[in-house]
C-alpha cells in the first residue's frame, strides 16, 4: 500500500500517515532511533526509494530513519494486514504439518473434496488470495487443532 | 521482514525468521544475495 502523505507533530510526538484511504498514527517511541529528550523531527517525506510504501524522517541531531507502511499497519493493528499475517502463519504451519505426516497432496485433496491444484494453492505461502476458512479446513484434514484466543489488552 | 525492490518495483518480501518468501518469487540470484547479506550480518 502506498503512503500518500506523512505529517509530523513534535508536540504530540507522532506522525500522521495517510495510507490508501485511511489515516494512521505512529508514535516517535516506536521509531528505530526515537528522538532523545531535546531532539525533535525536522522533516519527514514519503520515500520513493522504497516504492513510496514508507516514509523517511530527519531529526534535528542529523539522525535519519525510515518507517515502512507495514510497521504502521502492524502498530495500528490493521485487520487487512493482520489477516495477511495470519494466512501466512497458518500456511507455514500446514507446510510443517504436511512434512510430518504420511499424507499425499492428492489424498488431502480427496479428503477436502477439492482438486490437487487447489491444495497446492493453499500450501503456497505467497498466495494471499485464499481464505482463512479454507486454511482451517486444510489444517483440520491435517489433523491439527487451531485455537484462537481473545484477551484484554495489557495496559 | 524486508522487501526487495528493483528500480522501485516490488520483487519479493522475505521472512528472515523462517528463511522463506512471503510474497513474490525469489530467483536464484536473489536467494544468493540474501545468503551473502546474512553471512555479512547485514540482515
Amino acid at each position: 500500500m502506498k503512503v500518500r502523505s506523512v505529517v509530523f507533530n513534535n508536540r504530540r510526538k507522532d506522525f500522521t500517515i495517510r495510507l490508501g484511504a485511511s489515516s494512521y498514527r505512529y508514535p516517535y517511541v516506536r521509531l528505530e532511533r526515537p528522538p532523545a529528550p531535546g531532539d525533535h523531527v525536522v522533516s519527514a517525506h514519503v520515500d520513493p526509494e522504497i516504492g513510496r510504501e514508507g516514509f523517511s524522517y530527519v531529526l534535528a541531531s542529523g539522525a535519519e530513519g525510515t518507517v515502512h507502511g507495514e510497521q504502521v499497519l502492524d502498530y495500528n493493528k490493521d485487520p487487512r494486514y493482520r489477516r495477511e499475517v495470519l494466512l501466512y502463519e497458518l500456511t507455514i504451519e500446514a507446510q510443517q504439518r504436511l512434512s510430518a505426516i504420511p499424507l499425499s497432496r492428492r489424498e488431502i485433496a480427496r479428503r477436502m473434496g477439492t482438486s490437487a491444484a487447489q491444495v497446492c494453492r493453499l500450501f503456497d505461502q505467497t498466495n494471499t488470495r485464499k481464505s482463512v476458512d479454507e486454511m482451517l479446513r486444510l489444517l483440520g484434514v491435517l489433523e491439527c487443532e487451531v485455537q484462537f484466543s481473545v484477551r484484554a489488552k495489557s495496559a | 521482514m524486508p522487501k526487495i525492490r528493483r528500480g522501485g518495483r516490488f520483487v519479493l518480501k522475505w521472512d528472515l525468521e523462517r528463511d522463506s518468501v512471503m510474497k513474490g518469487s525469489a530467483s536464484r540470484r536473489v536467494r544468493k544475495l540474501i545468503v551473502e547479506l546474512q553471512a555479512e550480518g547485514l540482515l
